[in-house]
Parts: C-alpha cells; structure tokens; sequence
C-alpha cells in the first residue's frame, strides 16, 4: 500500500509539473509586428527605410530633429565637390525615388504643378487617390527630405558641369546670409550678356536649365533647351516640397511653421534667387518662375 | 428525494446541450468592463470556476456560494497595476526631473529642444515605454454579504449580494507611422492611448442552491447558482499622437473640456468631479452569469459557467464566455488528508479570453484558453493559515500568497494574462 501511496504521490507531483509548465510560452501578447502591419505600410517603411539607407551612402547625415537648424543651410548642406561625385548624385536620385515610393504606398496626393518645367514629365496627378492615413508629421518630414534632396541634386549638376567655367561653393564671406556661392570663374568685364552665355557649353547650359527646374520648378530660356530630368525621379521642386512641409508643420504647431518659414525663406531667397539672379546677368532669360520667386528676383 | 436529483440532473442536461450549441449573448466590447480578480483565483492562475468557495464566487462562479453554511461578510480593498506600471513608478522622480530639465530648454530655445540631451533621456524612456503597458485597477471598497436561506424541496439554498466600486486607469503607447531611423522622428506620431473607467457602483445579487445527490453515479453533491449585477460607471477612451502636443492650446481644447471649470483649471476636489463628468461617458448595464459545480467525490469538483448569459453596457452586449473546470484534491485521493498541509490543483478551459476585459485579445491557441492552478495551505483547519499559489493562465505565469489570521487575510499575487504582468495586493476581514 506504502508502495502504491508513492508512486501516486509522484504520478501527481509529475502531472502537475506537467500540467503547469505546460503552456509557458505557447501564448504571446498581441504585439504589432511588421508581418502584421496593412502591406501599404510595408512597402512604405521599406521604400523608407530604403531611402534613408541611400542618404548614409550619400554620407548625407541630416536629421530634422533639429528645426532650428533650418534656417540657416549652410549648416546643414554638404560641401558642394562631395555632391558633385556621381555615385552621391546616383544616391541622391535613390533617396528621392524612394521618398515618393514611400508617398506612392501611402496613396499620398501631391497638388497638381503649377508650373511649368517640369509639366511635361510628371505623370498623370495622383491628386484622385485617396490618402491611406500618412500621419502629418510623416508627410512633413518625407517633402522635408524631398526639398532637401532636390536642392542637393540641384547643387550636385551645377558643380558636376561646371569645370572652369562656374562652379558653386561654399561662401567666402560668411555673413553675406549666403548658403552658396554661385559664380564664374572667368572674367566677364566688358563682356555683353550672349558674350557670356556663348561661353557657356551645351552640357553646362543643360545643367544651369536643370538646376533652375529643379530648385524652383521654374524655366530658363537658352538656345530653346528644355530641363533634361527623369520624369520616373523627378516629379516637383525643392521649394515645392519645402513649402509643402510648411503648410503641413502648421496643421501640427504654429512653432514648427515659424521655424520651417525660415528654411522656406532661405530656399527661396540665398539658394534659388540667388542662382537666378546670377544666371540672368550671365545672359539666361527667365521665362517662368513661382510668383514668389520672381518678386524676390527682381 | 429521486425526483429532485432528476429535475436537477435534467436542469443539468439541458443547460449543457446549451453550452455546447451556441452562445447567442456575443458581444464585442470595445470599453472596459471590470472584472473584479480575486487574489486567489490570480495566483492560481484564473482557475477558478470549480473552486470558487469564497465571496468571490460572485464574479466565478455563482454556485460557489452555496458553500457557505452561515452568514458571511467580507469587506476587502484591493490594487493591481502592471509590473511596467510598477518599474516606471519607482522611477517616476527621475522622470519628473527629466521633464522639468527638458521643459526648461524648451522655454530657453524652442527650437533645438529636439536636439538636447535632456530630450533624448525622455525619447529614450518614451521608447521603453512604447513596448509597456501602464495600467492600474483599484477596488475601493468591496463588500459582500452571504446568509443561508430556507430549503426548499430538498435543495439548500443561500442568497448573497455584493457592492463594489472600481477605478481604472491606464495609458500604453502605440507605435504608428513610419518607421524613421531616428528615434526622435520615430517617436513623434505615435499614439499614446489613454484608458479611464470608473464603476460608479456594481450591485449583484446571487442565489444558489446545494442538494446531496446520492443516488446519482459519480455525483455526490450538486450546486448551481444565478448572478445578476447591475453597473453605473463613467469611462474615457482618448487617444492622441505625441506630436499633437506641441501645440498644447489646441491639444487641451481638442481632447478636454474645460468649460465647466472657473479658471480653466482643476483647483479643488469639486472640480475635479466636474471635470470627470464633463469629459468621461457614463453608461448602465447589467449581466446574468449563470453556474454549476458537480462534486463527484470529496476530492474532484467540475463546473461550468455561462458568463453574461444576457448583459448589456451602454449599447453593447458584454462578450459571453463559458468556462468548464475541475478541481482535484490530491492529498484527499491519496488519503493523505492531514491538519499540516492540504493541496488543490484546478483547470478550467473558457471559450473566450474568459475575462471581460480581454475580449479583444487574440486567443490563437488553446493555451488562450487554458487556466491552470495549483495552491497549498499549510495548518487548512487553523484560524492561522498560510497559503502558496502557482498557475499558468492563459500561457503566462502567475502566483500568490495569503496570509490568514482569525478574521484578516493579507494577500498578494503576481498575474500574467495577454494583456501585461500584473502585481496585486489586497486586505480582507473575513466575519
């Protein structure tokens, strides 16, 4: 009987042990994983993920923590021979490809082009398609990152075309207020406006045409060149993007408008107007600018 | 006597046949509604429904009170919080300091605030927190009343009724967005989701009803019981994105009213109560749980439960779970009952997450619906008993201890259950 007692006295002890350990670990918390996420926001993170991985191959480190920052460019833009290399250029291009791959996931509508260069290569407007729920701040950030990147691409083939011509660096007097210094390298007293422009090659024209349209969406006239950008790449403008983050940063804080206001002024006023009033006095017309630019021009 | 143990073998099988087809008071609950957990019945993982011999045998199984053989009162007061809760609480004055640090850089440069290492300390905590659930529960008082009333045709019935208030709050961050690799932008769109309920008060009355059935094969003794609770409580559910708060004017008008207050803001107890009226939702409701045990032999107990059998809250029905359990006594089926120790183990499977509160977990795998328990009293027939529980509820690990002494016990119980890992306490008088 003693012998029976204590093999039911280890049956039990043992069934229980089972009994008890026996779930551990069969059941998780709910917790969101990426698997779990709606697969528009997965290929959102991806493509940003993807975006931010080609900005660090860039070596472009800039974060937008720091909105103060902003309003000055110069703290924040690299050296212009660093973006002139090609494969930064090649990087650049991926980040802002991958930018509006994260707005395409996301069902994000850009408004129609206003304007003008870049018209004819942008596809049909998404403007029908209905937001999937990119947060504000999200929003404000990706156009952020945009207009960043497309004043770096915009700085990358000014310089990649340069050579002895012009070439754009950073300001020797560093409290003229500009972000860059935008200038020829020959000497052009006395010369007329088509004795300038003559000097001008056709890559290096393409490349002053491109930039304009990428800083400003805005088109410069010159032997009846058009802008030569990747309509898959290249759908909007620097000021575009950077005064679409403004708009946005208000729906957030007043405090982040007044600080996103200056970036907006500084694209606008020393990068943008700044290299257009230089091209125009090298003998380029222009032809069509956002209302705002050609007031700060002229 | 036969045709009672018939007609109670019939209410048997017919309930039965009805727990197995379908339950047709489903509900999706998106609101909390309190469950008042027993310390017990946490410890041993949830495994209850056959045990259920105390006042908590109101929230159970409301055949468990006809185990009490004379009148009974209870008054009890009872916390839980989250062990996450818990951790950021002992932490809460560097939290504080960091957030008066932080503030203060934000009224010197608004702008760079972002960038300073006081605002990193707080993204740092912000993302520690985004995986924590912060949550707290309160049972403040709790009182219920248990007396013996006439048999009737045979069956010993007992009637009771409890009263208790509750207070809830809590507060979980949700990741949403994009998934930045800054830290700082990650952080900025997510949802901190903010969770209050109050139980004004929750009435419920029970009655039960016990009869020897010693005719029957494999029964002994029989009980089932009915539950009817009535609630009146408030409840706010909010949630907002971290970002939304930097912009604190439009923050405070978009998710709180102020209106009721004087100056805007809460300078006594008075407005504080308006402020709670102006910004929660109050709703009434009411449920019917229904429950049996069956004691086959003086060490093996079953049960079923039908919980919120009929309810609703508000314009909601509460979820509807059923629950059969079973209790053993090894020691007693070993005949090895003796004064020192005595040892209960118990399971119960429910059909739903088997707590109201935990309607919108998941409950992928059978282990979501497997509650197991085990408890051991040392000195069981003495007024000074000390109790150990170990169980494993829905998956995760729980235990408890009691401490009883004449009239008052003393317990604590450390609680996992889909939601967080929760720590609890209570004080009882038990008359």
């Amino acid at each position: 009987m003693n012998r029976w007692r204590a093999v039911g006295r280890l049956a039990s002890g043992l069934l229980l042990g089972v009994l008890i350990a026996m779930p551990f670990g069969c059941s998780s918390r709910d917790e969101m994983r990426e698997e779990d996420l709606p697969a528009a926001v997965q290929e959102a993170n991806r493509a940003l993920a993807a975006a931010e991985a080609a900005l660090k191959a860039a070596n472009i480190e800039i974060s937008f923590e720091n909105v103060s920052e902003l309003d000055s460019l110069r703290e924040v833009l690299p050296d212009p021979d660093e973006l002139a290399k090609p494969e930064t250029q090649d990087n650049l291009e991926v980040a802002i490809t991958e930018f509006y791959n994260v707005f395409d996931a996301m069902e994000v509508s850009l408004d129609p082009l206003e304007l003008m260069a870049l018209e004819r290569n942008v596809p049909a407007s998404p403007a029908q398609l209905k937001d999937l729920g990119l947060s504000t701040s999200d929003q404000a950030l990706v156009h952020l990152y945009l207009g960043y990147l497309y004043a770096l691409d915009a700085v990358s083939r000014l310089q990649q075309a340069g050579e002895d011509l012009f070439q754009i660096a950073y300001p020797r007097d560093l409290v003229s207020g500009k972000v860059y210094e935008f200038q020829l390298l020959v000497d052009i007293q006395g010369m007329s406006p088509d004795e300038v422009i003559a000097l001008f090659g056709p890559e290096q024209r393409q490349a002053v045409l491109d930039a304009v349209a990428l800083l400003t969406g805005g088109k410069i006239n010159v032997g009846g060149l058009t802008p030569d950008l990747d309509p898959t790449v290249f759908r909007r403008s620097a000021i575009y993007h950077v005064a679409q983050a403004v708009l946005l940063a208000n729906e957030i804080s007043p405090q982040l408008k007044n600080a996103l206001d200056d970036l907006d002024t500084t694209v606008n006023e020393q990068l943008a107007a700044e290299i257009l009033r230089e091209v125009e006095s090298w003998g380029f017309t222009l032809e069509a600018l956002p209302a705002e630019l050609l007031n700060i021009v002229q | 006597m036969r045709s009672s143990a018939s007609r109670c073998a019939g209410v048997l099988a017919v309930l039965a046949v009805f727990v197995i087809g379908p339950v047709g008071a489903s509900g999706d609950a998106k609101a909390p509604t309190l469950l008042n957990r027993g310390i017990r019945a946490m410890g041993m993982g949830e495994a209850y429904e056959a045990v259920a011999n105390d006042s908590s045998a109101f929230e159970y199984n409301p055949a468990g009170i006809a185990h009490f053989r004379r009148f009974s009162l209870d008054l009890f007061m009872q916390g839980r919080a989250t062990r996450d809760l818990a951790e950021e609480a002992a932490e809460f004055e560097d939290l504080t300091r960091d957030i008066d640090a932080l503030v203060g850089k934000a009224e010197g440069d608004p702008a760079n605030v972002l960038t300073t290492p006081e605002a990193q300390v707080i993204v740092d905590r912000l993302e520690r927190i985004r995986a924590e659930n912060l949550k707290g529960v309160a049972h403040v008082p709790v009182a219920s009343v248990v007396l013996p009333l006439p048999d009737v045709a045979g069956i010993r019935l007992v009637g009771g009724a409890s009263v208790s208030n509750q207070v809830l709050v809590g507060a979980r961050m949700e990741r949403a967005g994009l998934r930045w690799g800054s830290p700082v932008l990650d952080v900025l769109d997510d949802d901190i989701v903010l969770q209050a309920a109050a139980d004004i008060l929750t009435v419920r009355a029970a009655v039960a009803g016990e009869m020897d059935l010693p005719d029957l094969p494999l029964i002994d003794r029989a009980r089932c019981g009915l539950s009817y609770r009535i609630i009146s409580r408030r409840y706010m559910n909010d949630r907002f994105a971290i970002i939304d708060m930097l912009d604190p004017e439009a923050f405070r008008a978009e998710h709180f009213d102020t209106s009721m207050l004087d100056d805007g803001s809460i300078d006594s107890f008075a407005d504080a109560l308006d402020f709670l009226e102006g910004n929660t939702t109050k709703e009434t409701g009411f449920g019917i749980d229904a429950g049996f045990q069956v004691d086959h032999t003086d060490y093996l107990t079953t049960a079923l439960v039908l919980r919120n059998l009929a309810s609703k809250l508000g314009d909601e029905k509460f979820p509807a779970t059923r629950t059969i359990a079973v209790a053993g006594r090894p020691l007693q089926f070993l005949k090895m009952d003796n004064a020192l120790l005595d040892v209960l183990v118990a399971a119960s499977l429910s059909n739903g997450a088997g707590d109201d509160f935990l309607v919108d977990f998941r409950n992928r795998t059978i282990a979501d619906k497997l509650h197991l328990g085990a408890e051991a009293t040392l000195f069981p027939r003495s007024p000074f008993r000390v109790t150990g529980r170990i169980g494993n509820n829905q998956g995760f690990l729980t235990a408890g201890a009691t401490v009883r002494l004449a009239v008052l016990e003393v317990g604590v119980a450390y609680y996992g259950d889909l939601e967080a890992d929760w720590l609890s306490g209570n004080v009882r008088f038990v008359f």
